[in-house]
């Protein structure tokens, strides 16, 4: 299904809806009907097809085959470098109004796609939002996701957790690793892979 | 009964407003929970450009972004969360109930836009989508008003949208995976695989060793997916059903981290509508 398909989708099913302003009696029951059927054999056909029209969307979660023993897993890990060679976690509100997971499966899909030169533009930019992040926390600022409802703001879909300590010097560069490790509860310590390195 | 009278009967018995009502401000609430807590979301568009290689411009087109000076797009953020607020308190209840529903579909792909390429399903923003979107359109409804089909299949309409968020992640396990993901060997290899060196959660462990805590989490499972199905079609068990799935979401986010946003939507299936509302008198009113 290409994109303007699926948003004919949508789009039709808002069409169907505002179509009932105008209708009563029986016509209206019809067309309600009519509606009513669109939505339930849309549903049906995108759960099995497993393709969607989001916001008409089937929802497979935790539904990748992960039966594999020994599964070696991978995530995407970002580090901020201060001027003397140390490196630091990055507070997870930094990449607000993104996520841990969206910054994480940027790499993922789409890093390989870029050139050197984009890629230090990457670079720049997520060392930026590292900096801003470690200046508010250092001020004891509320930021970021969190900047008008604080603790009570909706979390990520993905829980993690908030870094405990961040650096009193500025971050001067910036780290990308993949890392990979065999599934575990918790896992043993992952082999690290640099994907990105800048530094300013 | 027949399979048309059983139909008339799930969609249009006469149902109280309240119902309505409540779904009205349960969706527009947890959605504007979400935006609330994503102040600056429109600052996606401004990201440099090689975060948008993925984009295509059809995808763009599809979800509505088309270039526009970025003081336009905080305005158009803001006025999402001030028809929110309205749709929620019932004033102006058509125009609140569009816009809002327009303007999340305009802002909510940009949750995982940049990496995805589709919408931003587990992001809680689906589900007020639609329902907004459907509730633009459907009968007004007054607190003191008389029942009527009116106020039944809408909100009927918006419980399936939920039901399948949970039936369709259940089916796609079946289907992706088969009847072992609903093992206990299976799930434990799941919490496994779950947890980061950056963040175990915290039952995960416990879980992962235990052989009957993985059959407890795999039947767990299995009825989180498919229970919800009940109280869709017997309103009375909600009261049983619905707490269960609660506790059944306290243990997703201890055992693997993850939370579900739209769960607060889980009370959209208790019975508001039929309160007051005889069982023998429920024969179907035509419109």
């Amino acid at each position: 299904m290409t994109q303007l398909a699926r948003a004919a989708a949508v789009f039709l099913f808002v069409g169907m809806s505002a179509f009932l302003l105008f209708l009563g009696g029986v016509p209206r029951r019809r067309a309600i009907n009519a509606l009513i059927g669109y939505v339930l054999i849309l549903l049906i056909i995108m759960t099995i097809s497993g393709r969607d029209a989001w916001p008409l969307a089937t929802f497979p979660m935790m539904a990748n085959d992960r039966s594999t023993s020994g599964r070696v897993e991978t995530m995407i890990a970002v580090r901020a470098i201060t001027a003397d060679g140390s490196e630091w976690e990055v507070d997870p509100q930094a990449w607000s109004p993104l996520t841990n997971q969206s910054i994480r499966g940027w790499f993922e899909n789409v890093f390989d796609r870029t050139d050197p030169a984009q890629r230090k533009e990457v670079g720049r930019f997520l060392l930026q939002k590292a900096e801003w992040a470690r200046q508010a926390r250092e001020a004891g600022d509320r930021f970021g996701n969190e900047r008008f409802l604080g603790t009570f703001s909706a979390p990520d879909t993905y829980s993690y957790q908030r870094v405990a300590v961040v650096s009193r010097q500025p971050y001067v560069g910036i780290r990308v690793y993949r890392l990979q490790w065999v599934a575990a509860a918790p896992p043993a310590a992952p082999r690290r892979q640099l994907l990105l390195e800048f530094t300013q | 009964m027949t399979v048309v009278e059983a139909w008339k009967r799930f969609w249009f018995r006469p149902a109280r407003p309240v119902g309505i009502i409540i779904c009205r401000a349960l969706v527009s609430l947890n959605a504007l929970w979400i935006v609330l807590s994503r102040p600056d979301l429109p600052e996606v568009l401004r990201w440099p450009h090689v975060f948008w290689t993925a984009v295509e411009p059809p995808l763009r087109a599809r979800f509505l972004l088309f270039p526009m000076p970025q003081r336009i797009e905080t305005m158009l953020y803001v006025l999402l969360a001030l028809s929110l607020a309205s749709a929620a308190s019932g004033l102006l209840p058509r125009i609140s109930c569009f816009l809002s529903a327009l303007l999340l579909y305009r802002f909510a792909p940009l949750e995982s836009i940049l990496t995805v390429g589709s919408g931003p399903h587990f992001r809680g923003l689906t589900l007020p989508a639609l329902a907004l979107f459907l509730l633009a359109f459907t009968e007004v409804p007054r607190l003191q008003g008389l029942p009527s089909s009116e106020f039944r299949w809408p909100l009927m309409l918006v419980r399936v949208m939920v039901v399948n968020i949970y039936v369709s992640s259940g089916v796609a396990k079946l289907w992706n995976v088969g009847p072992i993901w609903f093992t206990s060997d299976y799930f434990r290899s799941l919490v496994r695989s779950m947890a980061l060196p950056e963040f175990v959660p915290p039952w995960a462990p416990a879980w992962a060793a235990s052989v009957a805590l993985g059959w407890v989490g795999a039947v767990g499972g299995l009825f989180l997916d498919f229970a919800v199905l009940v109280p869709l079609f017997f309103p009375r068990t909600s009261v049983i059903v619905v707490p269960i799935l609660f506790v059944g979401h306290l243990f997703i986010w201890k055992v693997f981290g993850v939370i579900f946003l739209s769960t607060p939507l889980l009370l959209l299936f208790f019975p508001w509508e039929d309160r007051g509302i005889s069982i023998v008198d429920d024969d179907v009113r035509s419109v």
